[in-house]
């Protein structure tokens, strides 16, 4: 035993030094951040660059001796026979994984270093940093279940810190809270899955609970394995409740390539792998948490295809490698998964710092369709960024992913329309990488007609520290591709090295995979349309009409709408999840809303950010570049630039109409006002009568605002005055000005394509579009007094008549309950009557 | 329930627990005398350290459920003066002392006017508190239970912040009489059915357990008691006297009150479900129900509400619904889960008001109309606020966790909704909770020009700020990074009291046995 202490105490340090860093640097911040940065970065890449050797060695334990072994530091909590151990469990999983946390955490922390320096939270951020990184060891090494649950709750804490590090940006606080809150729900269904663990198993230790599998059956193995799945969800952004992630890149880049990318993300995965047993014994639940997976997959396919911003194409991008994780796992595949996992790891971190050096170059211009800086001025960059794409579109595929080679028997469909699905992410993949690189670098010419007003031609070049900054991260993505030609490949796949230092923990598996045929053929047709859409958008696009997002979507306008929109389960969960949750009287309590809302001013607009398109952090970064950005943090002044003004637009523009009926009238706007936008120059008549329309409605909608309408009134009518506004902006004429710096609304997008249309795209589509003008105009008119109607509609018997939704009236009743019940009379005759009553009841 | 006494005198040779209670009392009659405000405030701040060194001496014997630390002689009626400490209250004592010194340290800033009087009232509270808390004796428990309502309505009367104090206090003080009334008939109907039995000490907790008592009137008791207990708790539909009051009362000295409140749910661990198990085995889903009614109804109206204060008052409403769910599931870990998340929310809760007192000395009123933006201008106060709030959220490595969690697994044991009840009840818990931080805490401060104090000119924590928060702090980490300690601790007595809920209090002594009492009274 006396060769395992050094062996304990190396396991127990890994451990404790991220945490004594994120101690050190927190009581600093405590006691006032007396330490100049360098300290502050130095503890914290000192302990991080300590926590990676020991990884290292203890992985090197490992190879050399493949037992699991546990270290116990001490008694954590007990309850009867239940007992919980702070302590870890190292095999070839946990000691993989340690691999990925600290190595990639230590180069993140060291990019940070050049990244966040300027930054006046520079100590808070760090802080966070270590504390996430010991959060995140304390889930891969735990040995329990419960030193999982605590990783992983503490993980959520450093996302909701990091998501929020812009605090003062209320949509950067929203998103924060929104990634806790869905997060949340996820992990109610892994506590009913520990407890169903600890009822069934007595005891919520790994290696005791896979020792006993056999004492269960199937279905409380697919209760547990459900009930995993759902926080699993929660973590690694799976549909249904992957809406936070694209939100969460309002935080600081580095962070968000190691939180949202890298390493908590793929917490689930981890979770599933780690409980392959108890999977295989559930094959329902594997089928389940493939098809998660898969759908998962698609959505962010389609997601990614429709976006234009870097972080936002970066986090669909995520989630559609994480779906094709959960696929790998519910093939029973893990050993493919982890290598996915740890490929996911480099390739992701790789693209996403080189994100803020394009930024630097881009300034202000996150949306990659604006962008018109060509290669010639950033080679380096662009060579960096065009490698980490193709590798990024290589992994599923090199990562194991053909599996045609390898065993014989038939398989069932589902595997087949599953590999499908896999495949035509994968192809999603290389289109929208690829077209983000290309976007970004070789696209010179086109978009620029509307963002003139900055009159900048040329791209910055980044600070020299941060392109020096790249070769760590090139060398990962080196040693990464060397693992590929070395014997790795292709990684996880049977009888390779990986999967064999994996197979004391991860057995390997048949393809389990069974499911229903209906539901087999509708993914397949659904697949088909998928397929066909992504090349012909692909070759279309990239061949002829580079400038054209989403060619073959767009006609579908709908499906477009309905991808960039991310499916609106963001709106959907607002309305259904989050709403009643957070706000059961927000809405209808008048007190609260007056005093709110006056005293914070409105609270909505930032807030709503759709997608992350134009996250402050860009703007910061471009402000910065031009010199503004002591203005911008200090910007409770009123604007004073014009690069400010366009801001605070910007932020307006970002409001956006939430559920399922905003989402109507806003698409019916949209359609409006790209009819609108071409016409605008040339039939004064149409314009006139619009303005009519617009005005008065938004009039009556003032009105209604004024009067502060409660319960659903008052939120639609903000969205009904999003649109009026929008609207009348068109119509105004100041179109123009705004276009340029849209946010990626499905109305920007519909009058931005239009634009080109007419703009770029020559006389002949130009004349096209001209001639269906008549129609437009009918076309216009029914739908603008279709809206009319709708929201007088809605807003006339809905307030007049007294139809509030539900939650209104749960809210305001239990207000009115509270306001009654908080009379002494009444809670005097509360207690005689119960009193009366539980005597009577005990006597009779 | 076999319960063993150590007496006082053998354990560490002086009365302990009277000393708990009567150094406050003394040094609040020292203060009587003492005129200079200064030394006054020093002797009672050297005072509170002294009892909470001595509160921090109480021996917590693990796995044990013994009774320690006793001290007992007859009184009249019947009535004993019967003190001792086992694994469910020990901890009460040692948390009381903390929070009261505490607030003696936030003392001067809080108390505008007449501190010495106010710094009277505080130590009386503490006395009466830790009374109440070692009381074995039901007529003295209720007599110290009653006491507590005295230096409270001094506290929210002389030194409350709102404009309608009196009335809040008043409210207070006669919905507490009722409930105490009620109570006491609980107690006489026990001391009746005692001296039937032909016991001495009619109200004696251990000699009541050896009682027998038919279901009609455990029922009856169970309900007095109940009624007592609820109002104190609070429990819905109870509780309406709280948010008054924790928006009127005074700005710190309602931290230990918060404390207080903790007496009622301890009430029916140390007593009602001890004295009357059948009768809570019976009535526990109403337990239950009204514990998730009053969690969820709580968590909704703090959702909506501005003031940190009133909000508050909803948020330990909310969490009284956990600590219910976890007690009236009736076995091991509930309880466990329950006391321990008794504690946790001694602490969080009153962290939480702390620092509610915090921003009210610097802006006149913990509103949503006046804060916002504080993390930026007071970035170490808007910490402390998310680290202790995080600990009400029941995060892993804050106590609130530990609790929630063993909550979780007793409420499972029963019934799957009651698990469902409690992991929604978290869910609640952090929406309401970062609703208000991310309005108050985060983003813009918000413009008021009425008011000289702003976000945007008040000054960071201060120092004794800063011991209060790190001591919360370190006690919240405490108890969710190794909750051994405590959870030892209470071990026995638990163990202990879940056995006799299974035993029930029908049958008399032919199955169960006898309560072992040391026969031999104190000997001086």
């Amino acid at each position: 035993m006396s060769d395992l202490l050094p062996f304990d105490l190396v396991v127990t340090l890994i451990v404790a030094l991220p945490l004594l860093s994120a101690v050190i640097n927190g009581t600093n911040l405590l006691f006032g951040d007396r330490m100049d940065y360098h300290t502050v970065q130095r503890v914290t890449c000192s302990a991080l660059l300590l926590s990676f050797l020991g990884s290292v060695y203890v992985f090197m334990q490992v190879l050399a001796d493949p037992t699991p072994r546990e270290v116990i530091v001490y008694r954590w909590l007990f309850s009867g026979d239940l007992n919980v151990n702070v302590a870890f469990l190292i095999d070839s999983l946990s000691g993989i994984m340690m691999l990925v946390v600290t190595g990639f955490s230590f180069l993140i922390a060291v990019f940070s270093i050049n990244y966040m320096h300027k930054d006046y939270s520079f100590t808070r951020y760090f802080s966070a940093f270590g504390l996430f990184v010991f959060a995140m060891l304390i889930l891969v090494m735990g040995n329990s279940y419960v030193m999982l649950f605590f990783g992983w709750e503490a993980v959520g804490v450093c996302s909701y810190l990091m998501i929020g590090h812009y605090y003062h940006r209320v949509s950067a606080a929203k998103a924060g809270t929104l990634a806790f809150v869905m997060n949340r729900v996820g992990d109610a269904g892994f506590l009913m899955g520990i407890f169903l663990i600890a009822t069934n198993f007595k005891t919520v230790t790994y290696s005791e609970v896979f020792a006993k599998l056999d004492t269960i059956d199937e279905a409380t193995a697919t209760a547990i394995g459900l009930s995993l799945l759902l926080g699993a969800i929660g973590k690694s952004a799976q549909l249904p409740l992957g809406t936070w992630l694209a939100k969460a890149m309002e935080g600081p880049t580095p962070s968000s390539a190691l939180i949202h990318a890298a390493t908590m993300v793929t917490a689930g995965v981890y979770m599933i792998v780690r409980s392959n047993e108890l999977y295989n014994m559930a094959p329902n639940a594997l089928l389940v948490v493939a098809l998660v997976g898969g759908m998962t997959a698609l959505y962010g396919a389609m997601v990614g295809a429709t976006l234009s911003d870097i972080k936002g194409i970066l986090a669909a991008s995520t989630t559609t490698q994480l779906g094709l994780m959960f696929l790998a796992c519910g093939l029973g595949a893990y050993a493919v998964a982890m290598f996915h996992l740890v490929a996911h790891a480099f390739l992701k971190s790789y693209l996403f710092l080189t994100a803020p050096s394009i930024l630097h170059h881009m300034h202000t211009k996150p949306d990659i369709t604006k962008r018109e800086t060509t290669r010639d001025q950033i080679p380096f960059i662009y060579w960096a960024l065009l490698v980490g794409s193709l590798l990024l579109v290589a992994v599923p595929f090199l990562g194991g992913w053909w599996k045609s080679t390898h065993g014989g028997g038939a398989m069932p469909i589902s595997w087949y329309v599953l590999m499908g699905a896999g495949l035509i992410s994968a192809f999603a993949i290389l289109y929208y990488s690829a077209r983000l690189t290309r976007k970004v670098f070789i696209d010179e010419a086109h978009g620029h007609a509307s963002h003139d007003d900055h009159g900048h031609g040329k791209a910055h070049h980044a600070p020299t520290v941060m392109d020096l900054m790249f070769w760590p991260v090139t060398i990962l993505v080196m040693v990464g591709g060397a693992g590929y030609v070395l014997g790795l490949l292709p990684g996880g796949v049977e009888g390779t090295w990986f999967q064999k230092l994996l197979a004391p923990v991860v057995a390997s598996q048949e393809f389990p995979v069974g499911g229903h045929p209906v539901l087999t053929y509708l993914l397949m047709a659904l697949l088909a349309v998928m397929v066909f859409s992504s090349w012909f958008t692909a070759l279309y696009l990239e061949r002829f009409k580079p400038e054209l997002p989403g060619w073959v979507l767009i006609k579908k306008r709908w499906l477009y709408n309905l991808s960039l929109g991310r499916f609106w389960l963001e709106d959907i969960y607002e309305v259904l999840v989050v709403k009643p949750c957070k706000a059961l009287g927000h809405q209808l309590d008048r007190l609260d809303t007056g005093i709110i809302d006056r005293a914070v001013g409105a609270p909505a607009p930032a807030g709503k950010i759709r997608t992350a398109v134009s996250t402050w952090e860009d703007q910061y970064l471009g402000l910065e570049a031009v010199g503004a950005k002591q203005s911008l943090v200090e910007s409770a002044s009123p604007a004073h630039t014009q690069e400010e003004e366009d801001l605070h637009e910007d932020h307006v523009r970002a409001s956006e109409p939430t559920g399922a009926v905003g989402h109507a009238i806003k698409v019916s706007a949209a359609t409006t006002g790209w009819v609108e936008e071409k016409i605008i120059s040339r039939e004064q008549g149409v314009v006139g009568w619009l303005t009519r329309v617009a005005s008065a409605d938004a009039a009556w909608v003032e009105e209604k605002i004024v009067r502060q309408e409660a319960g659903v009134a008052g939120w639609l009518t903000k969205v009904a005055a999003a649109d009026a506004a929008w609207l009348e902006r068109k119509l105004v004429g100041e179109a123009t000005g705004v276009m340029g710096k849209a946010m990626m609304s499905a109305a920007d997008l519909a009058g931005g394509v239009e634009k080109h249309f007419i703009g770029a795209g020559g006389s002949s589509k130009a004349d096209q579009s001209l001639g269906i003008h008549g129609g437009m105009v009918e076309l216009n008119k029914i739908i603008a007094a279709m809206t009319a109607s709708v929201e007088k509609a809605v807003f006339d018997e809905g307030v007049h008549k007294g139809a509030p939704i539900l939650s209104g009236i749960f809210g305001s009743a239990m207000f009115q309950v509270e306001e009654l019940l908080a009379k002494p009379a009444v809670t005097g005759a509360i207690l005689v009557l119960s009193v009366v009553a539980a005597v009577m009841g005990v006597l009779s | 329930m076999n319960l063993n006494e150590l007496y006082a005198t053998q354990q560490v040779g002086f009365p302990m627990l009277s000393a708990l209670i009567f150094l406050p009392l003394g040094i609040l009659l020292m203060l009587g005398v003492i005129r200079d405000q200064k030394m006054g405030y020093q002797l009672a701040l050297w005072g509170s350290v002294a009892e909470l060194a001595l509160a921090g001496m109480v021996p917590m014997r693990e796995f044990s459920a013994d009774m320690q630390l006793v001290e007992r002689f007859g009184l009249f009626m019947g009535m004993e003066y019967h003190l001792g400490v086992d694994g469910i209250s020990a901890l009460f004592v040692p948390l009381t002392a903390l929070l009261t010194l505490l607030a003696i340290l936030y003392a001067e800033p809080a108390a505008k006017t007449d501190v010495r009087q106010y710094l009277m009232a505080m130590l009386g509270l503490e006395a009466t508190m830790v009374g109440a808390f070692v009381s074995l004796d039901l007529m003295l428990f209720w007599v110290f239970f009653v006491l507590e309502l005295f230096p409270s309505y001094l506290l929210i009367t002389k030194w409350g912040t709102g404009e309608k104090r009196r009335e809040a206090a008043g409210f207070y003080v006669t919905i507490m009489a009722a409930g105490s009334a009620l109570m006491l008939a609980g107690i006489l109907m026990l001391g009746m059915n005692a001296s039937q039995a032909g016991k001495e000490h009619i109200f004696d907790f251990l000699t009541l357990l050896t009682v027998p008592l038919s279901d009609k009137t455990q029922s009856l008791v169970f309900f007095m008691l109940f009624f007592g207990l609820a109002i104190k708790a609070p429990i819905f539909p109870f509780h309406t006297w709280m948010p008054r009051v924790l928006e009127q009362g005074p700005v710190v000295g309602m931290s230990i009150f918060l404390v207080g409140l903790k007496l009622g749910t301890y009430g029916f661990l140390r007593f009602v479900i001890p004295l009357v198990p059948d009768a809570s085995k019976e009535w526990f889903w109403l337990m239950a129900l009204l514990g998730t009614v009053g969690m969820v109804y709580g968590a909704a109206i703090a959702m909506i509400q501005t003031n940190l204060r009133r909000l508050l008052a909803f948020a330990s409403l909310s969490h009284m619904g956990v600590v219910m769910l976890g007690i009236f599931s009736l076995n091991f870990a509930g309880f466990q889960g329950g006391l321990l998340q008794m504690i946790n929310l001694g602490i969080a809760g009153a962290g939480l008001f702390f620092i509610a007192g915090f921003l009210y000395t610097r802006l006149g009123q913990p509103d949503l109309s006046v804060l916002g933006g504080v993390e930026r201008h007071a970035p170490v106060l808007a910490m402390t606020f998310l680290v202790i709030g995080l600990a009400g959220i029941g995060l892993p490595g804050t106590g609130g966790f530990n609790g929630e969690h063993l909550v979780m697994i007793g409420a499972y044991k029963v019934h799957w909704l009651m698990a469902l009840a409690t992991g929604i009840g978290t869910v609640l818990t952090a929406t309401y909770f970062f609703r208000y931080f991310l309005l108050g805490f985060l983003g813009e401060p918000s413009p008021a020009p009425a008011n000289p104090h702003t976000v945007a000119t008040m000054p960071d924590i201060q120092k004794r700020e800063m011991v209060i928060a790190t001591a919360l702090a370190a006690m919240i980490f405490w108890i969710g990074l190794d909750s051994g300690p405590f959870l030892r601790t209470m071990d026995g007595s638990l163990k202990a009291l879940e056995q006799r809920v299974q035993q029930g209090a029908t049958v008399h002594t032919a199955t169960a046995p006898a309560v072992t009492v040391s026969v031999a009274r104190q000997g001086q």
